[in-house]
Protein backbone atom coordinates (compact mmCIF):
# COMPACT_ATOMS: atom_id res chain seq x y z
CA UNK A 1 0.00 0.00 0.00
CA UNK A 2 1.28 3.62 -0.68
CA UNK A 3 -0.34 6.18 1.23
CA UNK A 4 1.00 9.98 0.43
CA UNK A 5 0.29 12.52 3.07
CA UNK A 6 0.80 16.58 1.51
CA UNK A 7 3.90 15.41 -0.22
CA UNK A 8 6.01 18.08 -1.65
CA UNK A 9 9.34 18.61 -2.97
CA UNK A 10 10.56 21.91 -3.88
CA UNK A 11 14.06 22.08 -6.19
CA UNK A 12 15.46 26.09 -5.69
CA UNK A 13 12.42 28.28 -6.53
CA UNK A 14 10.45 25.74 -8.35
CA UNK A 15 7.59 23.91 -6.74
CA UNK A 16 7.90 20.39 -8.38
CA UNK A 17 5.28 18.93 -6.23
CA UNK A 18 2.63 20.76 -3.76
CA UNK A 19 1.05 19.33 -0.49
CA UNK A 20 0.08 15.92 -2.85
CA UNK A 21 -2.19 13.61 -1.14
CA UNK A 22 -3.27 9.97 -2.80
CA UNK A 23 -3.66 6.55 -1.79
CA UNK A 24 -2.89 3.44 -3.85
CA UNK A 25 -3.35 -0.70 -2.97
CA UNK A 26 -3.43 -3.79 -4.22
CA UNK A 27 -5.83 -5.57 -6.44
CA UNK A 28 -5.70 -3.26 -9.53
CA UNK A 29 -3.17 -1.14 -11.29
CA UNK A 30 -2.91 2.47 -10.44
CA UNK A 31 -2.26 5.43 -12.93
CA UNK A 32 -0.34 8.23 -11.92
CA UNK A 33 -1.29 10.47 -14.82
CA UNK A 34 -0.29 14.09 -15.75
CA UNK A 35 1.16 15.80 -18.38
CA UNK A 36 4.74 16.03 -19.05
CA UNK A 37 6.36 18.19 -16.25
CA UNK A 38 3.60 17.79 -13.68
CA UNK A 39 5.72 16.49 -10.63
CA UNK A 40 4.76 12.33 -11.66
CA UNK A 41 8.88 11.26 -11.76
CA UNK A 42 9.47 13.55 -8.61
CA UNK A 43 6.96 11.95 -6.72
CA UNK A 44 8.12 8.21 -8.10
CA UNK A 45 11.73 9.30 -6.73
CA UNK A 46 10.24 10.66 -3.20
CA UNK A 47 7.94 6.78 -2.96
CA UNK A 48 11.21 4.98 -3.94
CA UNK A 49 13.56 7.07 -1.55
CA UNK A 50 15.50 8.41 -4.00
CA UNK A 51 14.93 11.88 -2.99
CA UNK A 52 13.65 13.48 0.30
CA UNK A 53 10.71 15.12 0.51
CA UNK A 54 10.61 18.83 1.52
CA UNK A 55 7.55 18.55 3.70
CA UNK A 56 4.52 15.74 4.00
CA UNK A 57 5.68 12.31 4.12
CA UNK A 58 4.23 9.23 2.64
CA UNK A 59 3.72 5.70 3.84
CA UNK A 60 4.75 2.48 1.54
CA UNK A 61 4.63 -0.68 2.43
CA UNK A 62 4.07 0.29 5.87
CA UNK A 63 7.36 2.41 6.50
CA UNK A 64 7.65 6.06 6.71
CA UNK A 65 9.71 6.96 3.40
CA UNK A 66 11.17 9.89 5.81
CA UNK A 67 11.79 7.54 8.70
CA UNK A 68 12.57 4.29 6.95
CA UNK A 69 14.40 4.52 3.66
CA UNK A 70 15.97 1.45 3.78
CA UNK A 71 12.97 -0.43 4.83
CA UNK A 72 10.98 1.28 1.89
CA UNK A 73 13.25 0.37 -0.15
CA UNK A 74 13.33 -3.75 0.87
CA UNK A 75 10.09 -3.69 0.12
CA UNK A 76 9.71 -1.81 -3.31
CA UNK A 77 10.72 -2.81 -6.81
CA UNK A 78 11.74 0.91 -8.69
CA UNK A 79 11.73 1.28 -12.47
CA UNK A 80 13.00 4.79 -13.37
CA UNK A 81 12.54 7.16 -15.90
CA UNK A 82 14.67 6.30 -18.90
CA UNK A 83 15.77 3.05 -17.14
CA UNK A 84 19.25 3.79 -17.06
CA UNK A 85 21.41 0.93 -16.77
CA UNK A 86 25.57 0.50 -16.33
CA UNK A 87 26.19 -0.10 -20.14
CA UNK A 88 29.61 -2.22 -19.49
CA UNK A 89 27.85 -5.16 -18.09
CA UNK A 90 26.03 -7.67 -19.68
CA UNK A 91 22.23 -8.25 -19.27
CA UNK A 92 21.82 -11.55 -16.88
CA UNK A 93 24.98 -10.00 -14.83
CA UNK A 94 23.29 -7.05 -14.51
CA UNK A 95 20.08 -8.48 -13.15
CA UNK A 96 22.99 -10.95 -10.76
CA UNK A 97 24.15 -8.34 -9.31
CA UNK A 98 20.75 -6.62 -8.97
CA UNK A 99 18.96 -9.83 -6.97
CA UNK A 100 22.68 -10.06 -4.70
CA UNK A 101 22.05 -6.42 -3.78
CA UNK A 102 18.13 -7.00 -2.71
CA UNK A 103 19.18 -9.62 -0.45
CA UNK A 104 18.85 -13.28 -2.02
CA UNK A 105 20.84 -15.81 -1.88
CA UNK A 106 22.92 -17.35 -4.71
CA UNK A 107 19.74 -20.23 -5.52
CA UNK A 108 17.01 -17.32 -4.85
CA UNK A 109 18.79 -15.16 -7.13
CA UNK A 110 20.07 -17.70 -9.89
CA UNK A 111 15.96 -18.10 -9.66
CA UNK A 112 14.44 -15.02 -9.57
CA UNK A 113 16.87 -13.67 -12.91
CA UNK A 114 15.77 -16.60 -15.14
CA UNK A 115 11.82 -16.11 -14.22
CA UNK A 116 12.74 -12.39 -14.92
CA UNK A 117 14.63 -13.15 -17.92
CA UNK A 118 11.68 -15.11 -19.37
CA UNK A 119 8.62 -13.06 -18.10
CA UNK A 120 10.16 -10.27 -20.25
CA UNK A 121 11.60 -12.64 -23.46
CA UNK A 122 15.02 -11.23 -22.29
CA UNK A 123 16.78 -14.76 -22.36
CA UNK A 124 17.93 -14.30 -25.89
CA UNK A 125 20.22 -11.11 -24.82
CA UNK A 126 21.42 -12.53 -21.30
CA UNK A 127 24.71 -12.58 -22.39
CA UNK A 128 24.88 -9.02 -24.60
CA UNK A 129 26.11 -6.54 -23.02
CA UNK A 130 23.70 -3.52 -22.16
CA UNK A 131 25.70 -1.11 -24.24
CA UNK A 132 24.55 -3.16 -27.56
CA UNK A 133 21.18 -3.44 -26.31
CA UNK A 134 18.11 -1.22 -28.66
CA UNK A 135 16.41 0.72 -25.66
CA UNK A 136 13.09 -1.43 -26.00
CA UNK A 137 15.76 -4.30 -24.49
CA UNK A 138 16.99 -2.48 -21.48
CA UNK A 139 13.50 -1.14 -20.25
CA UNK A 140 12.36 -4.69 -20.24
CA UNK A 141 16.05 -5.20 -18.46
CA UNK A 142 15.15 -2.43 -15.94
CA UNK A 143 11.73 -3.92 -15.73
CA UNK A 144 13.08 -7.35 -14.55
CA UNK A 145 14.92 -5.79 -12.56
CA UNK A 146 12.05 -3.71 -10.72
CA UNK A 147 10.26 -7.48 -10.53
CA UNK A 148 13.20 -9.03 -8.88
CA UNK A 149 12.50 -10.30 -5.18
CA UNK A 150 8.91 -10.31 -5.74
CA UNK A 151 8.29 -6.89 -3.83
CA UNK A 152 5.21 -6.41 -2.19
CA UNK A 153 5.23 -2.37 -3.85
CA UNK A 154 5.86 -1.95 -7.79
CA UNK A 155 7.23 1.43 -8.47
CA UNK A 156 7.00 2.04 -12.90
CA UNK A 157 8.40 5.44 -14.06
CA UNK A 158 6.31 5.30 -17.86
CA UNK A 159 6.81 1.30 -17.84
CA UNK A 160 6.14 0.68 -21.53
CA UNK A 161 8.50 2.98 -22.70
CA UNK A 162 10.00 2.24 -26.02
CA UNK A 163 8.41 -1.32 -26.33
CA UNK A 164 6.53 -2.99 -29.28
CA UNK A 165 3.05 -3.32 -29.61
CA UNK A 166 3.81 -6.95 -28.89
CA UNK A 167 5.40 -5.99 -25.78
CA UNK A 168 3.17 -3.21 -24.24
CA UNK A 169 0.51 -5.96 -24.44
CA UNK A 170 1.83 -8.77 -22.59
CA UNK A 171 3.94 -6.10 -19.93
CA UNK A 172 0.10 -4.62 -19.44
CA UNK A 173 -1.13 -8.00 -18.65
CA UNK A 174 1.66 -8.81 -16.46
CA UNK A 175 0.93 -5.76 -14.39
CA UNK A 176 -2.71 -6.38 -14.00
CA UNK A 177 -1.84 -9.99 -13.09
CA UNK A 178 0.66 -8.57 -10.79
CA UNK A 179 -1.50 -5.77 -9.53
CA UNK A 180 -4.30 -8.59 -8.15
CA UNK A 181 -1.78 -9.10 -4.62
CA UNK A 182 0.59 -5.94 -5.11
CA UNK A 183 0.43 -2.12 -5.13
CA UNK A 184 1.40 -1.29 -8.53
CA UNK A 185 1.73 2.39 -9.36
CA UNK A 186 2.50 3.36 -12.59
CA UNK A 187 3.22 6.89 -13.66
CA UNK A 188 2.22 7.79 -17.43
CA UNK A 189 1.17 10.66 -19.92
CA UNK A 190 -0.69 8.72 -22.21
CA UNK A 191 -4.25 8.49 -21.93
CA UNK A 192 -4.64 5.44 -23.67
CA UNK A 193 -2.52 3.70 -21.21
CA UNK A 194 -4.13 5.07 -18.50
CA UNK A 195 -7.14 3.95 -20.36
CA UNK A 196 -6.49 0.07 -20.90
CA UNK A 197 -4.04 -0.83 -17.66
CA UNK A 198 -5.55 0.98 -14.67
CA UNK A 199 -8.27 0.40 -12.47
CA UNK A 200 -7.42 3.42 -10.95
CA UNK A 201 -6.10 6.99 -11.68
CA UNK A 202 -4.53 9.89 -9.56
CA UNK A 203 -4.60 12.78 -11.71
CA UNK A 204 -1.39 15.42 -11.37
CA UNK A 205 -1.06 18.44 -13.26
CA UNK A 206 1.18 21.41 -12.14
CA UNK A 207 2.76 19.68 -9.02
CA UNK A 208 -0.97 19.01 -7.40
CA UNK A 209 -2.94 16.14 -7.52
CA UNK A 210 -6.34 17.51 -9.01
CA UNK A 211 -8.18 14.40 -9.10
CA UNK A 212 -8.61 10.79 -8.16
CA UNK A 213 -10.96 7.70 -9.01
CA UNK A 214 -11.72 5.08 -11.46
CA UNK A 215 -10.88 5.61 -15.40
CA UNK A 216 -14.50 5.43 -16.14
CA UNK A 217 -15.62 7.83 -12.73
CA UNK A 218 -13.36 10.61 -14.31
CA UNK A 219 -14.72 9.87 -17.78
CA UNK A 220 -18.09 10.03 -16.45
CA UNK A 221 -17.23 13.69 -15.32
CA UNK A 222 -16.64 15.03 -19.08
CA UNK A 223 -19.85 13.08 -20.64
CA UNK A 224 -17.81 9.08 -21.14
CA UNK A 225 -14.63 11.32 -22.41
CA UNK A 226 -11.41 10.59 -20.18
CA UNK A 227 -9.67 12.63 -22.70
CA UNK A 228 -11.76 15.60 -22.20
CA UNK A 229 -11.77 15.16 -18.57
CA UNK A 230 -8.04 15.17 -18.55
CA UNK A 231 -7.41 17.82 -20.63
CA UNK A 232 -10.18 20.27 -18.24
CA UNK A 233 -8.53 18.81 -14.83
CA UNK A 234 -4.58 19.76 -16.26
CA UNK A 235 -5.68 22.82 -17.69
CA UNK A 236 -5.85 21.69 -21.87
CA UNK A 237 -8.95 23.41 -22.55
CA UNK A 238 -10.87 25.31 -20.91
CA UNK A 239 -13.43 23.62 -18.75
CA UNK B 1 28.81 -8.98 2.77
CA UNK B 2 26.93 -10.00 -0.30
CA UNK B 3 25.69 -6.68 -1.35
CA UNK B 4 29.25 -5.02 -1.35
CA UNK B 5 30.88 -8.18 -3.35
CA UNK B 6 28.31 -7.61 -5.77
CA UNK B 7 28.45 -3.68 -6.07
CA UNK B 8 32.88 -4.47 -5.65
CA UNK B 9 32.30 -6.76 -8.98
CA UNK B 10 30.32 -4.27 -10.43
CA UNK B 11 32.81 -1.36 -9.78
CA UNK B 12 35.65 -3.15 -10.70
CA UNK B 13 34.25 -4.83 -14.24
CA UNK B 14 33.01 -0.87 -14.69
CA UNK B 15 36.91 0.23 -13.87
CA UNK B 16 38.63 -2.62 -15.87
CA UNK B 17 36.06 -1.90 -18.91
CA UNK B 18 37.08 1.84 -19.42
CA UNK B 19 39.81 2.31 -21.64
CA UNK B 20 40.95 5.49 -19.35
CA UNK B 21 42.12 2.27 -16.86
CA UNK B 22 44.22 0.57 -19.52
CA UNK B 23 45.36 4.07 -20.19
CA UNK B 24 46.65 4.89 -16.67
CA UNK B 25 47.99 1.25 -16.53
CA UNK B 26 50.03 1.79 -19.77
CA UNK B 27 51.18 5.17 -18.60
CA UNK B 28 51.96 4.39 -15.20
CA UNK B 29 53.98 1.43 -15.78
CA UNK B 30 56.06 3.51 -18.86
CA UNK B 31 56.97 6.19 -16.40
CA UNK B 32 57.72 3.88 -13.54
CA UNK B 33 60.35 1.76 -15.55
CA UNK B 34 62.04 4.80 -17.28
CA UNK B 35 62.29 6.11 -13.19
CA UNK B 36 63.73 2.63 -12.15
CA UNK B 37 66.56 2.23 -15.19
CA UNK B 38 67.53 6.21 -14.70
CA UNK B 39 67.81 5.53 -10.55
CA UNK B 40 69.94 2.60 -11.60
CA UNK B 41 71.77 4.57 -13.81
CA UNK B 42 72.14 7.38 -11.58
CA UNK B 43 73.12 5.16 -8.97
CA UNK B 44 75.62 3.21 -11.05
CA UNK B 45 77.59 6.49 -11.77
CA UNK B 46 80.90 6.96 -9.81
CA UNK B 47 79.32 10.25 -7.87
CA UNK B 48 76.43 8.33 -7.25
CA UNK B 49 74.62 10.00 -4.44
CA UNK B 50 73.57 7.75 -1.16
CA UNK B 51 70.85 5.80 -0.99
CA UNK B 52 69.21 2.63 -2.42
CA UNK B 53 67.19 2.01 -5.67
CA UNK B 54 64.02 1.39 -3.81
CA UNK B 55 64.19 4.11 -1.47
CA UNK B 56 64.50 6.37 -4.20
CA UNK B 57 61.74 4.68 -6.31
CA UNK B 58 59.50 5.60 -3.40
CA UNK B 59 59.44 9.23 -3.61
CA UNK B 60 62.34 11.03 -4.33
CA UNK B 61 61.12 14.34 -5.67
CA UNK B 62 57.73 16.16 -6.49
CA UNK B 63 57.79 14.33 -9.60
CA UNK B 64 57.12 10.97 -8.01
CA UNK B 65 54.09 12.18 -6.95
CA UNK B 66 52.44 14.45 -8.82
CA UNK B 67 51.75 11.85 -11.61
CA UNK B 68 50.16 9.74 -9.02
CA UNK B 69 47.70 12.52 -8.15
CA UNK B 70 46.66 12.23 -12.46
CA UNK B 71 46.24 8.89 -12.31
CA UNK B 72 44.14 9.03 -9.17
CA UNK B 73 41.74 11.38 -10.10
CA UNK B 74 41.21 9.82 -13.37
CA UNK B 75 40.01 6.73 -12.20
CA UNK B 76 37.98 8.21 -9.38
CA UNK B 77 36.12 10.81 -11.02
CA UNK B 78 33.37 8.37 -12.84
CA UNK B 79 32.49 6.96 -9.20
CA UNK B 80 29.89 9.03 -8.54
CA UNK B 81 30.22 11.59 -11.35
CA UNK B 82 29.38 9.29 -14.30
CA UNK B 83 26.24 7.65 -12.36
CA UNK B 84 24.94 11.05 -11.88
CA UNK B 85 25.33 11.84 -15.36
CA UNK B 86 24.11 8.52 -16.82
CA UNK B 87 21.13 8.52 -14.34
CA UNK B 88 22.44 4.81 -13.32
CA UNK B 89 22.91 6.60 -9.44
CA UNK B 90 19.23 6.30 -9.17
CA UNK B 91 18.41 2.27 -9.34
CA UNK B 92 21.87 2.48 -7.04
CA UNK B 93 20.90 4.54 -4.42
CA UNK B 94 17.14 3.04 -4.52
CA UNK B 95 18.66 -0.89 -4.13
CA UNK B 96 17.95 -1.85 -0.69
CA UNK B 97 21.50 -1.45 0.06
CA UNK B 98 23.32 1.21 2.83
CA UNK B 99 25.10 4.52 1.36
CA UNK B 100 27.87 2.86 3.37
CA UNK B 101 28.38 0.10 1.35
CA UNK B 102 28.05 1.69 -1.67
CA UNK B 103 30.57 3.87 -0.64
CA UNK B 104 32.89 1.34 0.71
CA UNK B 105 32.47 -0.55 -2.65
CA UNK B 106 33.81 2.09 -4.68
CA UNK B 107 36.57 2.74 -2.64
CA UNK B 108 37.37 -0.76 -2.82
CA UNK B 109 37.41 -0.73 -6.55
CA UNK B 110 39.42 2.04 -6.96
CA UNK B 111 42.07 0.97 -4.18
CA UNK B 112 42.34 -2.07 -6.11
CA UNK B 113 42.62 -0.70 -9.68
CA UNK B 114 45.55 1.72 -8.05
CA UNK B 115 47.55 -1.22 -5.98
CA UNK B 116 46.93 -3.23 -8.95
CA UNK B 117 48.88 -0.43 -10.96
CA UNK B 118 51.93 -1.02 -8.34
CA UNK B 119 51.34 -4.70 -8.09
CA UNK B 120 54.41 -4.92 -11.50
CA UNK B 121 56.89 -2.89 -10.16
CA UNK B 122 57.82 -5.96 -7.54
CA UNK B 123 59.17 -6.97 -10.31
CA UNK B 124 62.05 -4.07 -9.75
CA UNK B 125 62.99 -5.28 -6.09
CA UNK B 126 63.44 -8.84 -7.59
CA UNK B 127 65.65 -7.78 -9.93
CA UNK B 128 67.27 -6.28 -7.77
CA UNK B 129 67.84 -9.64 -5.96
CA UNK B 130 68.70 -11.32 -8.10
CA UNK B 131 71.70 -9.75 -8.36
CA UNK B 132 72.53 -8.29 -4.66
CA UNK B 133 70.56 -8.25 -1.29
CA UNK B 134 68.60 -5.07 -0.41
CA UNK B 135 66.52 -5.38 2.77
CA UNK B 136 63.20 -6.55 2.68
CA UNK B 137 62.17 -4.34 5.58
CA UNK B 138 62.20 -0.52 3.60
CA UNK B 139 61.06 -2.09 0.47
CA UNK B 140 58.13 -3.50 2.20
CA UNK B 141 58.07 -0.24 4.51
CA UNK B 142 57.56 1.68 1.27
CA UNK B 143 55.07 -0.44 -0.56
CA UNK B 144 53.06 -0.32 2.41
CA UNK B 145 53.64 3.77 2.07
CA UNK B 146 52.36 3.45 -0.89
CA UNK B 147 49.07 1.83 -0.41
CA UNK B 148 48.18 4.00 2.29
CA UNK B 149 49.04 7.24 0.15
CA UNK B 150 46.76 5.69 -2.55
CA UNK B 151 43.58 5.29 -0.27
CA UNK B 152 43.56 8.48 0.93
CA UNK B 153 44.29 10.15 -2.32
CA UNK B 154 41.20 7.57 -3.30
CA UNK B 155 39.19 8.62 -0.71
CA UNK B 156 39.56 12.27 -1.74
CA UNK B 157 38.57 11.47 -5.42
CA UNK B 158 35.60 9.23 -4.25
CA UNK B 159 34.45 13.02 -2.33
CA UNK B 160 35.50 14.97 -5.18
CA UNK B 161 32.93 12.70 -7.73
CA UNK B 162 30.64 12.87 -5.29
CA UNK B 163 30.64 16.66 -4.80
CA UNK B 164 31.14 17.05 -8.64
CA UNK B 165 28.30 17.03 -11.53
CA UNK B 166 30.64 15.88 -14.00
CA UNK B 167 34.09 14.10 -14.40
CA UNK B 168 36.03 16.66 -15.34
CA UNK B 169 35.10 18.74 -12.50
CA UNK B 170 35.58 15.87 -10.55
CA UNK B 171 38.95 15.42 -11.86
CA UNK B 172 39.98 18.56 -11.02
CA UNK B 173 38.69 19.15 -7.78
CA UNK B 174 40.23 15.79 -6.70
CA UNK B 175 43.48 16.93 -8.25
CA UNK B 176 43.09 20.15 -5.84
CA UNK B 177 42.37 17.88 -2.87
CA UNK B 178 45.68 15.94 -3.51
CA UNK B 179 47.84 18.85 -4.72
CA UNK B 180 46.43 20.62 -1.67
CA UNK B 181 47.97 17.63 0.56
CA UNK B 182 51.58 17.68 -1.15
CA UNK B 183 51.47 21.72 -0.42
CA UNK B 184 50.91 20.74 3.16
CA UNK B 185 54.71 19.69 3.47
CA UNK B 186 55.80 22.92 1.48
CA UNK B 187 53.67 25.08 3.68
CA UNK B 188 55.47 23.47 6.64
CA UNK B 189 59.15 25.07 5.29
CA UNK B 190 57.95 28.69 5.48
CA UNK B 191 56.61 28.74 8.95
CA UNK B 192 59.08 29.27 12.01
CA UNK B 193 60.30 25.45 12.59
CA UNK B 194 58.98 25.44 15.83
CA UNK B 195 55.67 26.78 15.71
CA UNK B 196 52.74 24.79 16.18
CA UNK B 197 51.89 25.10 12.64
CA UNK B 198 55.02 24.24 11.21
CA UNK B 199 54.43 21.25 13.40
CA UNK B 200 51.26 20.39 12.41
CA UNK B 201 51.93 20.54 8.77
CA UNK B 202 55.11 18.53 8.93
CA UNK B 203 53.35 15.81 10.21
CA UNK B 204 50.63 15.75 7.32
CA UNK B 205 53.35 15.94 4.73
CA UNK B 206 53.14 13.58 2.06
CA UNK B 207 57.23 14.03 1.80
CA UNK B 208 58.32 13.75 4.98
CA UNK B 209 55.52 10.95 5.29
CA UNK B 210 57.20 8.96 2.92
CA UNK B 211 60.47 9.86 4.08
CA UNK B 212 60.22 7.74 6.48
CA UNK B 213 58.13 4.87 4.74
CA UNK B 214 60.87 4.17 2.29
CA UNK B 215 63.78 4.17 4.55
CA UNK B 216 61.63 1.17 6.42
CA UNK B 217 59.80 3.55 9.36
CA UNK B 218 56.05 2.65 9.73
CA UNK B 219 55.28 5.06 12.20
CA UNK B 220 52.21 4.33 13.73
CA UNK B 221 50.93 7.75 13.61
CA UNK B 222 51.25 7.57 9.43
CA UNK B 223 49.71 4.82 9.50
CA UNK B 224 46.71 6.65 11.67
CA UNK B 225 46.59 10.15 9.57
CA UNK B 226 46.21 8.14 6.33
CA UNK B 227 43.83 5.95 7.66
CA UNK B 228 41.69 9.04 9.75
CA UNK B 229 41.92 11.16 6.20
CA UNK B 230 40.32 8.29 4.48
CA UNK B 231 37.85 7.74 6.43
CA UNK B 232 36.73 11.30 7.43
CA UNK B 233 37.02 11.68 3.45
CA UNK B 234 34.76 8.49 2.89
CA UNK B 235 32.38 10.11 5.39
CA UNK B 236 32.11 13.23 3.80
CA UNK B 237 31.32 11.55 0.01
CA UNK B 238 28.49 9.92 1.92
CA UNK B 239 27.19 13.07 3.35
CA UNK B 240 27.44 14.48 -0.05
CA UNK B 241 25.47 11.68 -1.72
CA UNK B 242 22.44 12.49 1.13
CA UNK B 243 22.76 16.07 1.18
CA UNK B 244 21.97 16.47 -2.80
CA UNK B 245 19.13 14.03 -2.63
CA UNK B 246 17.71 16.29 0.49
CA UNK B 247 18.42 19.92 -1.78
Amino acid sequence: MIEARALSRVFGDAVALDGASFRAEPGAVTGFLGPNGAGKTTTLRLLSTFLVPTSGTAVVAGFDVRERPLEVRRRVGYLCENAPLPVELRAGEYLRVRAALKGLDRAGARRAVGEGLERLALADVERRLIGELSRGYRQRVALADALLGDPPVLLLDEPTNSLDPEQVGAVRELLRELATTRTVFVSTHLLGEAERLCGALVVVAGGRVVATGSPGELAGTAGGSLELAFLRLTGGVAA
Amino acid sequence: MRALWALLRRELLAIYSSPIAWVVLATFLLLSGIYFYEILWVLSRPAAPYGTPMAMFFGGSLLSYVPLLLFVSAITMRTFAEEEHSGTIEPLLTAPVGRNVIVAAKFLGAWIFYLSLWAPTAAYPLFLWSRADPAFGPIAAGYLGVALFGAALTALGLLASALARTQIVAAILSFGFGASWLLAGVGAAVLSPDSLGARVLRRASVFEMMDRFRVGIADSRDVVFCVSLSLLALLLCRAALDVRRAS
